[in-house]
């Protein structure tokens, strides 16, 4: 087992930032100032394209999720957790961006329009997603439920897609653009897009040797005889046979080490 | 312009906040990875003495 500097992913990310750099010469340079609302209008660019991102994001996460229930295999989890991670970071910072560009063009950081309102019910299921994760220890059972948490989630994607069609608002539908502005949106759009693909493949193949990691880990600990001493925590029938009370203190049951992360059970 | 900057000065540092936490995150893997090495390496020394 060799450790080797990998430089794959760098090498990756080159071409992605010289993408990124060309759509923000484009916001910047090349897009035409919008006569209304002036420089702040070149939100825009950036707003649209990490909105989407939060959409596509949940749909990932939820078809990963759809994944796993219907082949149990842990890997459909690291895609759905990396999807879910970097959904929740476009769908905070569409709430942001949209937020600041609010507060210029209409006046208030916030309204309860039907686009807001449902992309901020989005924002709360990707937070509480990541909030049932990070509560369970078994990783079957982590999986299994995040998954339905995010499948159930993923609903909220055409309410949040169609509101502005469906329900009366002051968010716009898809308003007209000069050429190069829509030109522009596009490179961006493509840009961002590109960015996340490379930051979600390299988060779910971290996920994947985390998990390879700590299957070598527990090979290595069958193999020395156990060193680590396996805590025994007793089944609920078991505390009640031996007089035990259902509530114990929480030092009573042992728990892995939190410290490193890839203490996790096997359970592919 | 004020406005401007501030929106996409908290883009890009939410951007690379996560760029951070998976490169924590990936830090501790190496650890982790190292740790073992080192741990088997140890293992196998004592059974070949």
């Amino acid at each position: 087992m060799k450790s080797t500097l990998n430089v794959g992913p760098a090498l990756h990310g080159i071409p992605v930032v010289g993408l990124l750099t060309t759509a923000l010469v484009g916001i910047f340079w090349f897009a035409p100032t919008e006569l209304t609302m002036g420089p702040v209008q070149r939100i825009l660019y950036v707003h649209v394209g990490v909105a989407w991102l939060g959409l596509v994001g949940m749909v990932l996460a939820a078809a990963a999720g759809l994944g796993y229930l219907i082949r149990r295999d842990i890997r459909w989890d690291h895609w759905s957790q990396a999807s879910a991670e970097l959904g929740c970071l476009c769908c905070t910072l569409t709430l942001l961006t949209g937020s600041i560009w609010a507060h210029e063009a209409w006046g208030t950081w916030w309204t309860w329009d039907p686009r807001l309102t449902t992309a901020l019910i989005l924002w709360m299921i990707f937070v509480g997603h990541l909030l049932v994760r990070s509560q369970i220890d078994d990783p079957a059972a982590r999986a299994r439920i995040a998954a339905v948490v995010v499948i159930v989630g993923a609903l909220d994607v055409p309410l949040v897609t169609m509101a502005t069609r469906w329900f009366r608002g002051i968010h716009p539908v898809s308003p007209e653009m000069a050429p190069a502005m829509k030109a522009v949106l596009i490179v961006s759009v493509i840009a961002w897009t590109v960015f996340f693909a490379l930051i979600l493949f390299t988060r779910a193949r971290q996920l994947r040797l985390a998990e390879r990691l700590s299957r070598l880990q527990r090979t290595e600990r069958a193999t020395t005889g156990g060193s680590r001493p396996k805590s025994h925590v007793p089944r609920r029938s078991e505390r009640l046979r031996t007089g035990q009370t259902p509530l114990q203190p929480h030092h009573a049951f042992p728990r892995p080490n939190r410290s490193i992360d890839l203490q996790t059970e096997d359970h592919t | 312009m004020i406005t401007l900057a501030v929106a996409y000065s908290i883009v890009w540092a939410a951007v690379a906040f996560y760029l951070l936490y998976m490169g924590a995150a990936q830090r501790r893997l190496q650890q982790n990875l190292e740790s073992l090495e080192h741990r088997m390496n140890h293992s196998r020394e004592g059974a070949d003495s």
